[in-house]
């Protein structure tokens, strides 16, 4: 199959942030769909590639949302997606998620250096004053991340979710802009 | 309203929770744009009648993400305020609970408080929730303790989160678990 | 004017603003037409009945570029006038004010400059705007008065920027940052 094209908007070491190319729609309806992707991302019922691609079509107001895909340079595949939901203008503040759907590129600190992109583009960027994001406790692979990424604990909702049977704790993070102004001295 | 075209839904001691009325329309839109009543809701948009009538034609599909009552309070024959479930997720059994009383001389007299008991019988004995959340700025010290009255508990502060008169200011986090509640009202 | 019902959302001295009311389409005409006013209400008001219908339809409540009021005489129970926040681009934190005094007998009296200074407070205060422009007719005074007794700087002059009654006009830009308003009130 021939590469498609990519259009890169932040570059970075092994991976670009590019924009969501409806062509790659299926490789996102089967992360979104994957048992091992979507236990943490709290998705537990089943997305069409129809779904997919409505979600990701143009609209009119103001943006709620940004989303990336994850590129790899060297291999030139889409490996995941990354951006800001929730974005409220007035408050400044926004929800920020991350995906990695290929497997074979869990364990590689792409997710933090995919992370440290969008950060750099929440602040720098589109002037957000605080970023935060929910983690759950048993995903202890991503909130280890994120603490190293810098994220600080805010707090832990109790039981606020039901995945696999049980109800499970979510972890709280928080970056003020402070903080990233801090870390660029 | 009499009390047999009234379509009380759920009954207190003072008040009752009906159902939204669109024709109380511009008593909602009243209520959204009051200064006063919308300095810790932050509502920074002006809200016209015609706004909450579209707004109450969008209606949601079975089971509801959100859910409205008209507070009426019964010796003085008129609604006085309303109080909502939102974010509704029924798989995890949670939703948002927020409380206006709209008509600012009735406030002081508990009757906030009042509705939010009701509800949260509501939430826990009706809709099945398990965990029911609730927020207020720090400032709103009248607001802190209707949640604290009601048995509800500090969850999490969220630093910097509101934008409010300038500055940036936290926003505080409640919840209350039905197992407590179960406790509380043995 | 029959005593309409009217839902104030920002509560002044003599004014309050409040949402936009679609009975008051008829007044907006009015202006329009007043040769005396016309003049000034040209980046104001919308132009057609339905450019103006438009301006009223109902919105949902996400952020919009654009908020909009009414202008409400407290004492003589009437609408004056329009104010709005427009061109708002948030993620660079700016918005245009305009505002416009559609009744003649009330220009001259400060009304236009507490007008302006709770426009500036909504700004800043609640939509977390960092800077406001203005752009206002060299020939209309009493506006860009208004916008320089509330701290406007004026930044440029456009020469022949805007075709009114026959003729271009000269258009003055006017802006004030939210840092530079803050060491004013002190």
């Amino acid at each position: 199959m021939e590469k498609p094209e990519v259009f890169p908007f932040i570059l970075g070491e092994n991976i670009d942030l590019v924009a969501i190319n409806l062509e790659h729609v299926n490789l996102y309806a089967k992360w979104i769909n994957d048992p091992r992707v979507r236990r943490y991302a709290r998705n537990t019922i089943p997305i069409t590639v129809e779904e997919s691609k409505k979600w990701f079509e143009p609209r009119e107001g103001i943006k709620e949302f940004v989303t990336f895909e994850i590129y790899h340079k060297k291999d030139k595949v889409p490996i995941g997606t990354c951006g800001y939901e929730h974005i409220d203008w007035i408050n400044r503040h926004a929800n920020t998620f991350m995906s990695i759907g290929e497997p074979k590129y869990w364990n590689k600190n792409l997710g933090t250096e995919a992370s440290k992109l969008l950060i750099d583009y929440g602040f720098g960027e589109l002037n957000f004053h605080k970023i935060y994001a929910g983690i759950f406790e048993p995903n202890i692979g991503s909130w280890s991340v994120a603490e190293k990424d810098g994220f600080v604990l805010e707090g832990i909702e109790k039981k606020t979710i039901y995945i696999d049977g049980e109800y499970v704790d979510a972890r709280k993070y928080r970056y003020l802009k402070e903080d990233w102004l801090k870390s660029k001295e | 309203m009499e009390k047999n075209t009234r379509l009380t839904f759920i009954e207190g001691e003072r008040i009752e929770l009906l159902p939204i009325n669109p024709e109380n329309v511009k008593i909602h839109a009243r209520w959204e744009n009051d200064p006063k009543a919308r300095l810790y809701t932050r509502n920074v948009f002006p809200v016209s009648p015609e706004d909450l009538k579209k707004r109450l034609e969008q209606d949601q599909e079975r089971p509801k993400r959100d859910i409205f009552f008209e507070i009426y309070h019964k010796e003085l024959d008129k609604i006085v305020g309303f109080v909502e479930f939102h974010n509704i997720n029924y798989i995890n059994n949670a939703a948002y609970l927020s409380v206006l009383i709209g008509e600012k001389e009735l406030w002081g007299n508990y009757l906030g408080t009042e509705a939010a008991k009701l509800m949260i019988k509501y939430g826990f004995e009706e809709l099945n929730l398990v965990k029911i959340t609730a927020s207020a700025l720090r400032p709103n010290k009248g607001a802190c303790r209707i949640i604290e009255s009601i048995g509800m508990k500090l969850e999490l502060v969220l630093k910097n989160q509101v934008y409010f008169d300038g500055v940036y200011i936290d926003e505080l986090k409640f919840c209350i678990f039905r197992e407590e509640w179960e406790q509380m009202n043995k | 004017m029959k005593d309409q019902e009217i839902f104030t959302f920002i509560e002044g001295e003599t004014i309050d603003f409040v949402p936009l009311n679609i009975e008051n389409i008829k007044l907006y005409a009015k202006w329009e037409n007043n040769p005396k006013v016309r003049i000034y209400s040209r980046n104001i008001i919308p132009r057609t009945l339905e450019e103006m219908k438009k301006y009223l339809e109902p919105s949902d409540k996400r952020p919009k570029n654009k908020v909009s009021f009414e202008i409400w005489h407290k004492k003589d129970k009437k609408i004056i006038g329009f104010g709005e926040v427009s061109d708002i681009i948030w993620y660079n934190q700016q918005a245009y004010l305009g505002l416009l005094i559609g009744e003649p007998d009330y220009w001259g009296q400060k009304i236009g400059e507490e007008a302006t200074r709770l426009l500036i407070e909504y700004a800043f205060n609640e939509l977390n705007i960092f800077k406001l422009k203005a752009s206002i007719l060299v020939v209309n005074k009493g506006s860009w008065r208004c916008a320089e007794k509330n701290g406007f700087t004026r930044v440029a002059t456009f020469k022949k920027d805007m075709y009114v009654n026959g003729e271009y006009l000269d258009n003055y830009i006017y802006s004030l940052l939210k840092e530079d308003w803050l060491k004013l009130k002190k």
